[in-house]
């Protein structure tokens, strides 16, 4: 992911921040001797106006380059992760729950890049200028040096200790607030159909319980940042004491005290910078644990390289077994499926009717045994290959507009297909207009195996009848997956998934 | 906003005191340096800055917790808000972009009402400053109040284009996080109707304009701000030259020219933060109200007289072709009728056990005769099938003492065995 030009705008990055960091510390040299040496040397005033300027010339620099940087690793991290998903196994998708996958996508993602990039850039540049105030403190006594060293210990081990006490409140507060959002989500789908049944007050009731115990536990997590605020404060005004004392009770420039006032008053941006970042630390760990994982999934489908040159003719399945862990949903099962013929899948649910499609899709791979398909094995294939014979037509697109539902790719036109339908395809549709779209979908595709699963409800039968002869006449194979005794009558043959 | 703070009036007015005081704290530690500097340096001074610093740590224990929860308090009071909105009737907004709204904009107008009070007290703590200086050396306060007001005042310039882009970023946003949704939800028709490439290609598209789009925003607001820290930078050029040049100052003076000009332009940032994000929480406060409106439905009216046609204790049947209005019928007589229960066409179950997700913490018991199949820990949508989603969902609907149910559905995917003993009941 790393490229060459990164590694150069990195390098370029690290040498701004140490001329940065440089200034920084020489500076206020100049600004605390004027406090004494009361001159009117020009030459001091214009090394500082220098000084100055070059500061904000750099700081300009390293913000376009740092900004660029930023957003490239966020473009090409976030590109990599949503194909990852989009070509990850169905079965890999199935086991992880939508809002964990979306997370990780979208938050988790720029939270890590956020840690590479800000967190570890402020540390070197804070660790630098703490460098060198410490070494000038050194040079010129050794008291303010040694409690400036005190001081930075001490506010790094508080500073560890209040992030490792924190890390486990953090991922407390941040689920609570994912189960109260997903406690919204299901008022949002919920509440109409509670509505009708007059148990609403359920959901009121469960909602409030999840924003208490949000809010406690955000309560807790949320006086972390303050704690490591008040640290600050106190490490600071201590070293201003102690460089104050030293100031009345030994006998010291008072410039140069001065000048420790006036770094400590500089200090006070970074360590803000750095204490807002360290607050992300635990949740950057977790969300680096969660990128890197979803980054890591291989597809487990095995591919060949034969292709697939004609229509399908026949499927199938040689003694297959299949199941989800140890649960065997499909135990030794033995199908035909040949072209001319209408096949209806029926069976109470969770007997593995989708399970079979999803095989033969080869979305998954049995466990033992073979499928075949124009007599070749399914794993013989080029990726991809078999799908391009096979429709699958089921009804979850909920969101989708009528027009998207029937010609996604805009194959025909509009008119057309109003023409056949003999409504208009806009958002007043009723369920059963609606639901015709799929079997009108069905009897325009062009490929010569068509899955129908359970896309029969709310449509009149006789439109049914009408579709289903026209079905017969084709040489397809046609597999439907339905409840309906009525629809299953006309079928050529009936596959009970309960036999199986 | 306005309404927001007016939810919780007493913690608002806590939180400004608490932060009064603990923001006001510093002028004194400035005064009392000025004096060690000015040849006072003894170790009573250095002792009180000391005590100071003590004190403001106890004020910001006390406004921590007091800032946290008046936070709560605001951000309970636009839940309930969006609570109510869903309780009236269906949201016009998908799902993604409800809980996004909750998510996001709650928290950032929550937080721009607690930067304001903040924002407040240090505007306090300028004028105090500007007073305290005025009184050492008016010309130069004159000069180092000049710099802050230009960093203002550039800011507020640029308030148009910090909308324009924050509108723009949050609307790739909320595309991203709706076509990301489809493809976890679709992702199976995704697979076998080999859309994988379509999607790949829009989704890159979508994340190639939002870089663009917030890289530009984060130059042009690093900009902004380097801009205003310049103005620190100013104030001390200007300083250094009075004291050298005109030496008027005494060092004490000088120390605390220094140090306020540093609090000063630290005030100007703050200013200048609060116009851009006032100016995009209005955004986020659209966003959120938007994203709460309530569909526009017309009052189904039907000139049938359905309701006096349908006889208790019996089952009655609602036939009708496509696009007849069965379930705008069964919509209206469940509007009309108080005694009756509806389930609708589309239906869900929480991710909570079996017994909650059909009794819903009534005391209730019930029939567990069609139910065996259904294993009693969590069950959620996800992990049963339609048939057994269905069921539980009926089992629900049939648990309350109405006398008219009204069954939007045809039964499609229960079998036929289960579907005879259902009728019975």
């Amino acid at each position: 992911m790393i490229e060459k030009r990164d590694y150069f705008q990195l390098l370029l990055h690290f040498l701004l921040i140490v001329v940065l960091s440089l200034i920084q510390i020489i500076y206020p040299i100049f600004v605390s001797e004027i406090l004494t040496v009361q001159s009117t040397v020009n030459s001091v005033f214009v090394i500082v106006c220098s000084l100055i300027v070059g500061k904000m010339i750099v700081n300009i620099c390293d913000l376009i380059l740092s900004g660029s940087m930023y957003w490239n690793f966020f473009k090409r991290l976030r590109m990599k992760l949503i194909h990852n998903l989009i070509y990850m196994d169905y079965e890999d998708i199935l086991k992880r729950s939508v809002g964990e996958l979306t997370q990780t996508v979208e938050n988790d993602s720029s939270q890590v890049i956020e840690f590479y990039l800000v967190f570890l850039m402020t540390l070197l540049k804070d660790i630098l200028f703490l460098l060198g105030v410490v070494c000038i403190a050194f040079i010129k006594s050794w008291i303010i040096g040694v409690s400036l060293i005190v001081m930075l210990i001490f506010l790094f081990i508080v500073f560890r200790w209040i992030n490792k006490v924190s890390e486990v409140k953090w991922a407390q507060t941040k689920q609570a607030y994912q189960n109260l959002f997903d406690m919204f989500s299901m008022c949002y789908l919920m509440m109409t159909e509670l509505k009708k049944i007059n148990r609403e007050s359920y959901l009121e009731k469960k909602l409030n319980t999840f924003i208490r115990f949000a809010f406690k536990s955000d309560l807790i997590s949320g006086f972390i940042s303050y704690q490591l605020w008040i640290s600050t404060i106190f490490s600071f005004g201590m070293i201003k004491f102690i460089v104050l004392l030293i100031g009345c009770t030994q006998n010291i420039n008072l410039s140069f005290i001065y000048l420790f006032v006036y770094y400590i008053d500089l200090l006070d941006d970074p360590i803000y910078e750095l204490r807002t970042q360290m607050e992300n630390i635990p949740s950057a760990k977790k969300a680096q644990e969660r990128v890197f994982a979803l980054l890591k999934i291989k597809s487990k489908l095995h591919f060949g390289t034969k292709l697939l040159n004609s229509n399908i003719c026949c499927i199938d399945l040689d003694h297959v077994h299949f199941g989800y862990n140890e649960n065997l949903v499909l135990k030794d099962c033995s199908l035909h499926f040949e072209n001319g013929n209408i096949y209806g899948l029926i069976g109470p649910s969770g007997s593995g009717k989708s399970t079979l499609i999803n095989l033969i899709a080869h979305l998954y791979e049995p466990q033992s045994g073979t499928i075949y398909i124009n007599n070749v094995g399914l794993n013989e294939y080029k990726e991809k290959e078999t799908l391009k014979e096979i429709e699958y037509i089921g009804q979850n697109e909920k969101n989708m507009n009528p027009y998207e539902i029937v010609d996604p790719y805009h194959r025909y036109s509009r008119e057309k297909i109003e023409n056949d339908l003999g409504y208009t395809l806009n958002d007043e549709l009723s369920k059963g207009q609606l639901q015709y779209l799929y079997l009108y979908k069905a009897l325009m595709s062009s490929k010569s195996v068509i899955i129908l699963d359970e896309i029969f409800s709310y449509v009149d039968m006789d439109k049914i009848k009408n579709a289903f002869s026209k079905f017969k006449e084709m040489k397809k194979i046609i597999i439907v997956v339905t409840h309906e005794k009525e629809v299953m009558q006309f079928c050529d043959s009936t596959i009970s998934m309960e036999d199986l | 906003m306005i309404d927001v703070i007016k939810s919780s009036k007493l913690y608002f007015f806590l939180d400004v005191v608490i932060w009064f005081v603990a923001h006001n704290l510093p002028i004194l530690i400035g005064l009392l340096i000025q004096t060690y500097f000015d040849g006072d340096n003894t170790i009573f001074i250095a002792s009180c800055v000391c005590g100071l610093v003590l004190i403001q740590i106890v004020c910001i224990l006390i406004g921590a917790k007091v800032d946290i929860t008046a936070q709560h308090k605001w951000a309970n009071f636009m839940y309930k808000k969006a609570y109510t909105a869903i309780e009236q009737s269906e949201i016009e907004a998908k799902q993604g972009e409800f809980i996004n709204a909750l998510n996001e904009d709650v928290n950032e107008i929550v937080g721009t009402i607690s930067y304001m009070i903040d924002t407040a007290c240090n505007l306090i703590y300028g004028i105090i400053v500007i007073v305290i200086l005025g009184h050492i050396d008016i010309s130069l306060t004159a000069f180092v109040t000049l710099f802050p007001i230009l960093a203002i005042g550039l800011n507020s310039l640029i308030k148009k284009s910090v909308e324009k882009y924050s509108i723009q970023s949050k609307e790739y946003s909320n595309r991203f996080s709706e076509e990301l949704l489809n493809l976890l939800n679709h992702s199976r028709e995704i697979r076998v109707s080999r859309k994988e490439d379509d999607y790949s290609n829009s989704l890159d598209e979508i994340v190639n304009q939002q870089k663009c789009i917030e890289l530009k925003f984060s130059v042009f607001k690093g900009l902004f701000s380097t801009f205003s820290s310049a103005v620190t930078d100013c104030n001390l050029i200007v300083t250094i030259f009075w004291y050298m040049h005109f030496k008027t100052l005494s060092p004490g003076a000088y120390v605390l020219f220094i140090t306020y000009s540093f609090d000063l332009s630290s005030l100007a940032i703050y200013m200048s933060t609060l116009i851009v994000s006032l100016q995009s929480t209005k955004v986020y406060i659209q966003d959120f109200y938007k994203k709460i409106e309530n569909k526009k439905r017309n009052r189904i009216v039907i000139d049938d007289p359905i309701l006096s046609k349908i006889e208790y204790n019996s089952i009655n049947v609602l036939v009708g072709k496509n696009g007849s209005g069965k379930s705008m019928s069964l919509e209206y007589i469940n509007t009309q009728l108080p005694d009756s229960v509806m389930l609708p066409e589309n239906y869900h179950l929480m991710d909570v056990s079996k017994k909650e997700n059909i009794c819903l913490n009534q005391a209730v018991d019930y029939d567990n005769l069609f139910l065996e199949d259904i294993l009693n820990e969590h069950v959620g949508n996800d992990n049963l099938s339609g048939g057994q989603q269905f069921r539980m969902v009926l089992m629900r609907t049939l648990l309350t003492d109405a006398k008219i149910i009204l069954i939007d559905n045809n039964f499609m995917s229960v079998d036929s065995k289960l579907r005879k003993k259902y009728l019975n009941i």
